[in-house]
């Protein structure tokens, strides 16, 4: 069951050209010509370019509020060339990635202060914040693709940022090889839907898709797998994601734009496609499968981590997983949430790493200990559980409407059910206690609140969640009873001794069960990492 | 080899180790503490082939150095007459032209892994530093890691052992049977030791330095277990962790050894200690330490020719407006001369930021408490943070409680396993604001706890309780506190004890700028401390025993200098009702003025042009500042003397001040004190920056931007590698230039010599550190002129001054 109400205005070439206008500066910045070292003008100039851009947002916000979805072409042939595409996700999307490019921008300004390069820092991060925004309002699959390819072009010569780096380089070539790959996919991918649909624009597409106007082949479950394996090289899924933990040879706000704007690629790129990937099933197999893999695997890593910035790594590659796990069970709008969530968070978390060591102190050393008292745990338990009674009792609409919202709420409260044992069975005292269920509760009500408001935004430009067929189902299942294992496992922590198995698993987990040895020893062995000379010690 | 002298020589090349302090409280140390009684030349060669660590600049740098007139050609030459006999400057300055891009030579102690590495196509040693790093940050992890960590008992090793026994990583390196090789080794470190040793083929005369090199390989690590054992040692049993760090190495290179057995590497190592005994000479080395050499006695020659020409020889005789009591700090110099300027009726005195008072103190629920003292003695005193009254204490203590209990549950929620999906969807939006809130300055990332400490303090809704010292240690404090300082007469109506601490935003190494004679922390508790001990009457009474007459109007202030300001903060709750208001109002008003002066002296340092003031508080609150202040580079000097010595020269911060007035000081046990505690903290302090300079890789923390921070223990550089000790780059060097210049310190000592020799021999530690050229040492005479230098002789020689023009 497909709805869908576009209102495509094709003649809206002003704000097109508005919209574009800031991109096309940050994408021109880096072809000025290498001028003196004074970078003050640069700065001042990219500034200027983020504030514009959050300005063009909250315009192309007002406008789309008048007219829910529209495109722009210029210069279009069969769909192809030059056309944007503005709806809820696009400019949400480009909203949040001007924001956050301001603060980026922003910070890099006195942090790099003093750099001879700082110049070319900014150039180089200007243009991949561009390349960025031009990709979340591409109208078509040409567009979308080259600005696809631009961002991780950008982001590599953030990677190499030092160049006497050693560890830099070694990063950068095994993104540049994983990168390469998902391209490849993306265009071979996008070159099977242009044969399927006839024309590369995304709205001409979707209209199809929407009046089943198409004849559903073989030949799109592959394009529609394709894409997934694009966005899973994209959105670090394991395998293919430990080229991110040497992503640090690289300033702070490099990581952070990272983290916070360039990872959700994949994620976007498959709500992007939810027309399609409604249509088809085993991209949604392959989603579900490594994402939810995924997702417990970065979780369970980033908590065994000792390095701030490698945890926060590693807790991104969860929240990846997490978020494309969602899309891949066709909850756009809370895969939407995940990733645009976590992109603040993330951000937030990256540019503050300096201050972790004021936050330790502010808070002493001692760890954090639970009581192991069974009555309490089983007060918090009952207690969570009347809750999820409660809430899905007098909420029947919002917890109830679908599978996807069972599972997805399931996941919720599981994990509030940690912060509630961790406040109840511990040495809290009660105003402690108080605060915190306070806390939850306040989660809860931003957890219904948010998700509503996405689904309101969305409800008109993605198709309605699907009822999922019994594979897919089992494999959700499978990994919200995983989580749920795992959640439970914690509620008893006080109670496991650390036997054999805790210690493996704890000795496994810090090294992030081998992928990255693993990478580096078959990268060695075809090609590229060359080991420079041996430096000394 | 016998057992004994086994441990006997591993408890020594664990000695040459320096130890080094969490961020946590940054304690500057000499990087080359473990070489005090070796001379400076030597143990740069032995830290250069034991570890590849750098402890002078390239030549490139003395060239231009050179060149710009910083070195003397008659001191030039006379230095590489010294060392290199006959060769003519000129030569020297062609050979080292010819030499500057060279790097010094390659060799070093050859290490099994090297071995490997030069025939594999893998990085291993990447590897194994990153490897040892990894376990060795989660081990000493505090706050971040949840997972309980089970082990069978506390040893390193032992603990190490336990992991590496089923950690797989090496082998899927390719390190065939790792595991197997490493379970055949003896359970406790010594007989594993004793195993290894005897396995191994290293021929005897170098085993000290291959266990050296083996500690160098991590030397940020090694260092901070130093450290840990440092404590450990001063305050409680003896430890000998670093030993089982060893021990832990040394397994590394047996299991490395016994897999790669097949690829010949037993003949290559052998082949490679055969390269190392037949090496040469390095010249590039000599070379630099010769220029090194003529740079440092250019400097002090210079330093010395300022000084005596502006030297005074009349102490000023009236009683002052005030005294005010700052840090020997180098930062305080410049406060102090500008507010010697603005007022000249206000004396200054320089003294140990902690003012002699060794405080342990605890925060409310606090249950360890800080060391607010020296590295080199034991925190005694024991003072308590509480409120205005009890009950105002209890509702401070258990809003500590809460807070504590209320983010570390939070934070395990948010951190949790699956839990964090539930935090990061419905919270994420909330760090938009805290984004932009922070972006402008508006709020910080984390409480700055010493900056609220200033504003309850000032306000009085904090007190200091001393109630837990009794009287006898109160006056017998007090009383080497005032004698040490030289405050024993001619008290003014107002002495202020100004302790020092910095503020800063988002900033890891915010510590090491605060006061490292306070443990790398606030000076303002010890400030504290010391105003109320002295303020009480039955402390004067007791002290006027001692010949100490206090005025009954004389009152003790405590008040804070912030050196990212430059603003001092009166504890103004304190003042009692009799105060003079209009002497206070006048003293103000220099301090006020004397702020803006010495913002405005900074801000050129800084690069600031405009707002000057704006600008200067923004830096204490924008998260993105890698360079809120210069900390204390371009520390190289330390004067001894009463402040009318230096009284009117620009010392341009670069200068440590301690007052100190022999005359009053007739059995010279107050200078004994100086000589042994404060100028070695200077010194540690100066090698500190210096090593930081000459080595930002090893004795530095390199990139402030890519620094990655560790739970409670320091920092990374990048994802990986070793532990970062010492300053980043961004502390030392503005971009263009550096801001500390690679000296080591000079000390100023105005004082009979035959004190001064009297000293030194009674503390051969000490005075290894000057025969050795790590310090310098210069005697002032009753005229104010420095014309004796203490030699390697263990003497006071004369020297010959090169009389420069342009000063």
């Amino acid at each position: 069951m497909v709805c869908l109400f576009l209102h495509p205005s094709k003649n809206k070439t002003m704000e097109g050209l508005i919209l574009l206008l800031p991109i096309v500066i940050f994408i021109g910045l880096r072809f000025l010509p290498k001028g003196s070292n004074d970078s003050s003008n640069i700065v001042k100039l990219s500034k200027l370019v983020s504030y514009l851009s959050i300005l063009v947002s909250i315009l192309s916000a007002l406008l789309l509020y008048k007219m829910t979805a529209f495109s722009v072409e210029m210069a279009t042939f069969k769909g192809l060339g030059f056309s944007l595409r503005l709806d809820f996700l696009s400019i949400l999307m480009f909203t949040m990635v001007s924001i956050i490019g301001l603060i980026v921008l922003r910070f890099s300004d006195h942090y790099l202060d003093g750099d001879v390069n700082k110049a070319g820092f900014f150039k180089k991060i200007s243009f991949t914040l561009g390349s960025v925004l031009l990709m979340v309002v591409s109208g078509n699959l040409l567009s979308l693709w080259l600005s696809w390819v631009f961002t991780s072009v950008g982001l590599n010569e953030l990677i190499i940022f030092y160049k006497n780096r050693e560890k830099a380089i070694v990063a950068a070539k095994k993104k540049f090889v994983i990168a390469r790959v998902g391209d490849f996919f993306l265009a071979l991918s996008f070159g099977l839907i242009y044969a399927t649909f006839g024309t590369g624009s995304l709205q001409d597409i979707f209209e199809k898709v929407s009046n089943q106007e198409f004849v559903k082949t073989p030949i799109l479950e592959l394009a529609l797998l394709f894409l997934a394996i694009s966005a899973a090289l994209k959105s670090v899924q394991i395998p293919f994601h430990s080229w991110l933990l040497n992503v640090m040879e690289t300033p702070t706000p490099v990581s952070a734009l990272l983290h916070a704007g360039l990872l959700n690629a994949g994620p976007f790129l498959v709500i992007r496609f939810a027309h399609l990937f409604n249509e088809v099933t085993f991209g949604n197999y392959f989603l579900v499968a490594i994402a939810g893999l995924t997702a417990i695997y970065g979780s369970l890593v980033h908590s065994s981590q000792p390095a701030v910035k490698v945890a926060l790594a590693y807790s991104s590659i969860g929240h990846m997983g997490f978020s494309l796990f969602l899309a891949g069970m066709g909850a756009y709008h809370a895969a939407l949430l995940h990733f645009v969530s976590h992109s603040f968070y993330k951000a937030y978390a990256f540019l503050t790493t300096g201050s972790e060591i004021e936050k330790q102190t502010n808070l002493g050393t001692s760890y954090f200990q639970r009581e192991g008292n069974i009555y309490r745990i089983i007060i918090s338990v009952v207690l969570i559980a009347g809750l999820y009674t409660v809430l899905n009792y007098s909420l029947k609409d919002f917890f109830n409407e679908n599978f996807q919202m069972k599972a997805i709420s399931i996941v919720i409260f599981l994990g509030i059910s940690n912060l509630m044992i961790n406040s109840i069975d511990s040495r809290n005292t009660k105003t402690t206690i108080f605060l915190l269920l306070i806390m939850a509760f306040m989660v809860l009500v931003s957890f219904i609140v948010f998700e509503s408001i996405l689904h309101f935004g969305l409800r008109n430009q993605i198709p309605l969640l699907n009822e999922l067929d019994t594979l897919l189902k089992g494999m959700v299942i499978f990994y919200v009873g995983l989580y749920a294992l795992v959640i439970f496992l914690q509620w008893l922590s006080p109670y496991i001794k650390g036997g054999k198995a805790y210690h493996f698993l704890f000795v496994y987990a810090r090294n992030g069960f081998y992928f990255n040895i693993f990478l580096t020893r078959l990268l060695q062995n075809i090609i590229l990492l060359k080991r420079p000379k041996t430096k000394n010690i | 080899m016998e057992n004994q002298q086994l441990f006997t020589l591993i408890q020594s090349v664990c000695q040459k180790i320096a130890p080094a302090w969490p961020l946590r409280n940054t304690i500057a140390v000499n990087p080359f503490l473990g070489f005090s009684n070796t001379r400076f030349e030597i143990a740069s060669a032995l830290l250069h082939e034991n570890g590849q660590m750098q402890t002078t600049m390239p030549l490139t740098f003395y060239l231009e150095q050179y060149k710009e007139g910083n070195i003397d050609s008659s001191l030039l030459q006379k230095e590489v007459q010294l060392m290199l006999g006959s060769l003519s400057i000129q030569d020297f300055l062609e050979n080292s032209t010819k030499y500057q891009f060279e790097m010094a030579s390659e060799l070093k102690i050859p290490l099994v892994i090297n071995v490997i590495n030069d025939c594999s196509k893998l990085n291993w040693l990447e590897f194994l530093v990153d490897s040892v790093s990894q376990w060795t940050a989660l081990f000493y992890d505090e706050t971040r890691v949840f997972w309980r960590k089970v082990y069978p008992n506390k040893n390193l090793f032992d603990c190490w052992k336990f992991d590496a026994e089923i950690d797989l990583s090496p082998e899927f390196m390719g390190a065939h049977n790792f595991r197997q090789i490493l379970k055949s080794l003896p359970n406790h470190e010594d007989d594993a030791i004793e195993k290894i040793l005897q396995e191994l083929p290293i021929p005897p005369e170098f085993l000290e330095s291959y266990l050296h090199g083996l500690l160098l390989r991590v030397v940020g690590w090694s260092s901070f277990i130093s450290g840990i054992d440092w404590d450990m040692n001063l305050y409680s049993e003896k430890t000998t962790n670093l030993k089982s760090f060893l021990a832990i190495q040394l397994a590394w290179e047996y299991c490395f050894f016994q897999s790669f057995r097949d690829l010949k590497i037993e003949n290559k190592w052998k082949a490679s200690w055969g390269q190392f005994k037949n090496r040469k000479e390095d010249t590039v080395l000599l070379y630099r330490t010769i220029f090194q050499n003529a740079y440092d006695k250019t400097a002090q020659y210079r330093l010395i020719e300022k000084i005596e020409k502006s030297s005074s020889n009349a102490p000023k005789k009236t009683i002052p407006l005030a005294q005010v009591v700052f840090c020997i700090d180098v930062r305080s110099e410049i406060y102090r001369r500008n507010l010697e300027k603005v007022n000249n009726e206000i004396e200054t005195i320089g003294f140990a930021g902690f003012f002699g008072f060794p405080i342990r103190f605890f925060k409310p629920a606090q249950n360890e408490g800080q060391n607010l003292c020296p590295a080199l003695l034991p925190s005694s005193l024991v003072v308590r943070e509480e409120g205005k009254n009890q009950q105002s204490s209890l509702q401070a203590k258990n809003k500590t409680i809460v807070r504590n209990q209320f983010f570390k549950s939070w934070k395990r929620f948010k951190s949790g396993v699956v839990s964090a999906f539930s935090f990061v969807s419905p919270m994420g939006i909330y760090f938009l604001p805290k984004l932009v809130f922070n972006s402008y300055g508006w709020t910080r990332p984390a409480i700055s706890q010493k900056s609220k400490d200033v504003v309850e303090y000032k306000k009085g809704t904090k007190h200091i309780d001393i109630s837990s010292i009794d009287l006898d240690t109160q006056v017998a404090t007090a009383l080497g506190a005032l004698k040490t300082m030289g405050l024993i007469s001619n008290f003014a109506q107002v002495v202020l004890i100004s302790g020092h601490q910095a503020t800063t935003t988002n900033n890891p190494h915010d510590s090491g700028l605060d006061c490292g004679a306070c443990g790398g922390h606030s000076g303002l508790i010890n400030a504290i401390t010391a105003t109320k001990i002295l303020n009480q009457i039955e402390i004067r009474e007791r002290l006027t025993a001692f010949q100490i007459f206090i005025p009954k109007e004389t009152i003790f202030l405590a008040c804070i200098h912030n050196t990212t300001t430059d603003k001092i903060d009166v504890m103004e709750s304190m003042i009692p009702e009799r105060v003079d208001r209009e002497r206070l109002q006048l003293i103000y008003t220099s301090l006020e003025q004397a702020t803006a002066l010495s913002q405005m002296e900074r801000a050129s340092r800084l690069g600031i042009t405009q707002n000057i003031a704006k600008s200067i508080q923004y830096r204490t609150i924008d998260w993105s500042q890698v360079r809120p202040e210069w900390g204390l580079s371009g520390c190289s000097s330390f004067i001894i003397a009463p402040r009318h010595r230096s009284e009117n020269v620009d010392l341009q911060g670069h200068t440590f001040l301690h007052s100190y007035d022999w005359k009053k000081d007739p059995d010279f046990t107050i200078l004994e004190t100086i000589i042994t505690a404060p100028m070695l903290v200077t010194s540690w302090i100066n090698l500190f920056y210096y090593g930081s300079i000459t080595d930002p890789e090893k004795l530095g923390a390199g990139n402030k931007t890519l620094h990655n921070v560790l739970g409670g223990v320091g920092v990374f550089e990048g994802a990986a590698g070793d532990l970062k000790m010492g300053l980043p780059m961004q502390s030392v060097h503005n971009g263009k230039n550096l801001e500390h210049l690679p000296r080591r310190l000079t000390v100023i000592i105005d004082a009979p010599i035959y004190a001064i020799e009297t000293i030194l021999n009674n503390h051969p530690n000490v005075r290894d550190l000057i025969t050795n050229s790590w310090i310098s040492l210069y005697a002032m005479n009753e005229d104010g002129k420095i014309h004796k230098r203490y030699s390697e002789n263990k003497k006071f020689v004369d020297f010959k001054k090169i009389i420069y023009k342009d000063l």
